[in-house]
């Protein structure tokens, strides 16, 4: 009996960590292809660690393309996006929570709750041509606003507030404290969690965003980064391999870290919108 | 106080609208506007330059015998319909496993696991295609090494789709498993111990219990996935062009080639509608399962 639990544990850990290693391998795979040269990468049998570790890959990605200003271009719009794209998710979601007697109320939330499941891929060809006719091809707000306001984000934290009571509110109104007041230094500091759920994953969603960067820019200083990968993936004649594992590697690492971070607000986030929604 | 006019109201309430506003502008410019302006430019004939001509339905007449557009959405199905039973499969049994109560390192796993969902869809996209090589990438040497002949993973017409697939499956399983093991530690313990004084086995525990309890979120994630899986545009675009001869090319892809590639907007436009009705009826589902506490 005992003997049996044994082997159960151990078949237990197995699985676990196979699984483990089937979800890790291809990032160690592409750490170490940063460190090979290109003829290396595509020799077969393939080894895992480089003959010669290339430092120079992690030079010469930043010779061939713009990466220095690909990557701020990403980090720039990333941040910029989740600001603005969570603030005016909370400022709508708070409306919608507590004024309840609001004329329209209802049909606001009505219709901003059925756009919620429209992919971006249905609103990128008038999108780009909105963008086209005010000039904004290859711009910085052609980037950070068009997804800004998400059903999604402003759901969420309409969500959070719902749980805030109203007496709380209506206590500092007795006192004589202003409605923006109330928002910015009553309802802002409780839902700070929610804020932040929502700001990480805005902020990763929007960092490895490829489909809207893709068509609203064609200058390679503004690409971010998921398009110039693809850019260097996309070349005719021999592709880059060694570059392009350099520049993945350099876009994931800075992420992978925010996601160690935040991680307890990522999968918060995550759950919150399966659990209520 | 029964009698206000609805000015007096909007009056009262004048900063649900001054907090509502900024969200409602960003939200009428680049989203409502869209959907209005993508239906009439799927009526007409335009290449992006000059006047665009009103041709009806053509459009939309011409999508239901294009051969291409076939294909598309047929290999985009086959993708939905094979990954999501795997993800999900793989996601919810790892979540059980994840949910005994003395899984030591859950923290690790549980990192792990999510690591691939935090990378971008192009970097996991250039990382397969070498692994998946057909001359040297590293699965095709675990192949070789049990013994079986390299697969051209890559760059045949049967086995691009079935890429597409895998590498969907490594990304979104553990996604799916934190949504799952969410939900399974909702699942009040006593049922549990319920059936182990009555002897239920672990399956029958699993069949009974785990699963009926777990049915909103497993349907949940059902939904997610299959309004993701019509959505499938970069894996392909990165690791075969929607090759070789169309055989991994998606709906999102043709989409994308029609407007930004041979610039026909307005036959782009009707494919996105097309798009939206088959996403709108497969949501139509979650908000049916989500209403009943949408709190309005």
């Amino acid at each position: 009996m005992f003997e049996k639990e044994n082997i159960k544990t151990y078949v237990f850990y197995i699985l676990l960590i196979t699984g483990v290693l089937i979800s890790l391998l291809p990032f160690v795979w592409m750490i170490t292809s940063s460190f090979k040269t290109l003829a290396e990468i595509s020799e077969y049998p393939p080894s895992l660690l480089p003959d010669e570790v290339m430092w120079n890959n992690y030079v010469d990605v930043f010779d061939t393309v713009p990466y220095g200003r690909n990557l701020f271009n990403s980090f720039f719009v990333a941040i910029m996006y989740t600001f603005f794209g969570v603030f005016i998710s909370a400022t709508g979601g708070y409306a919608l929570s507590k004024y309840r007697e609001a004329p329209g109320r209802k049909l606001f939330f009505a219709v901003i709750l059925s756009t919620m499941m429209i992919p971006m891929q249905v609103l990128a060809i008038p999108l780009y041509i909105l963008m086209a006719q005010v000039g904004w091809i290859n711009s910085y707000p052609a980037l950070i606003l068009p997804f800004a306001a998400q059903g999604f984000g402003l759901f969420m934290l309409k969500q959070y507030i719902d749980g805030i009571p109203d007496d709380l509110i209506e206590a500092a109104r007795i006192d004589g404290c202003g409605e923006f007041r109330i928002f910015f230094q009553i309802i802002l500091p409780v839902i700070k969690p929610a804020v932040a759920a929502l700001g990480t994953i805005y902020f990763m969603n929007n960092y490895n965003l490829f489909f809207w960067p893709l068509i609203v820019t064609n200058k390679s200083i503004m690409y971010t980064v998921p398009v110039a990968i693809a850019q260097l993936q996309g070349q005719q004649f021999g592709i880059p391999l060694h570059h392009i594992m350099a520049a993945a590697t350099l876009s994931t690492v800075p992420l992978i870290i925010i996601f160690l971070y935040f991680q307890k607000y990522i999968i918060s986030g995550i759950t919150m919108g399966a659990l209520k929604g | 106080m029964e009698d206000k006019t609805t000015l007096q109201k909007i009056k009262e309430n004048r900063h649900f609208y001054y907090f509502l506003v900024p969200f409602l502008l960003f939200f009428s410019v680049f989203m409502l506007f869209p959907i209005i302006f993508s239906f009439y430019m799927s009526l007409h004939r335009w290449g992006g330059l000059g006047q665009a001509t009103f041709t009806g339905l053509k459009n939309y007449m011409r999508i239901f015998t294009d051969s291409t557009f076939h294909t598309a959405l047929k290999n985009t199905i086959f993708m939905w319909l094979t990954s999501t039973p795997l993800i999900l499969g793989f996601a919810l049994i790892l979540a059980v496993m994840l949910n005994q109560k003395k899984v030591k390192f859950l923290k690790y796993f549980r990192v792990g696991y999510f690591m691939p969902f935090v990378t971008s869809t192009v970097v996991v996209g250039v990382i397969f295609t070498i692994l998946l090589d057909s001359s040297f990438g590293l699965v095709n040497f675990f192949i070789e090494s049990v013994g079986f002949e390299k697969i051209p993973f890559l760059t045949s017409t049967t086995w691009s789709k079935i890429s597409i697939v895998i590498v969907l499956t490594w990304r979104w399983v553990g996604y799916n498993t934190i949504i799952m093991l969410a939900g399974l530690q909702n699942i009040p313990e006593d049922l549990y111990e319920a059936a182990e004084i009555d002897g239920g086995t672990t399956l029958q525990k699993f069949f009974y219990i785990t699963v009926p309890m777990m049915r909103p979120i497993i349907l949940f994630t059902f939904i997610l996935s299959t309004i993701g899986s019509f959505q499938i545009f970069t894996e392909p675009y990165i690791m075969t062009g929607g090759g070789p001869m169309q055989s991994s090319l998606s709906v999102v892809q043709y989409l994308y080639n029609s407007g930004f590639q041979q610039f026909r907007m307005g036959y782009a436009s009707a494919l996105s509608y097309v798009l939206f009705a088959i996403i709108f009826v497969a949501s139509y589902f979650q908000i049916k399962i989500g209403s009943g506490e949408e709190g309005i």
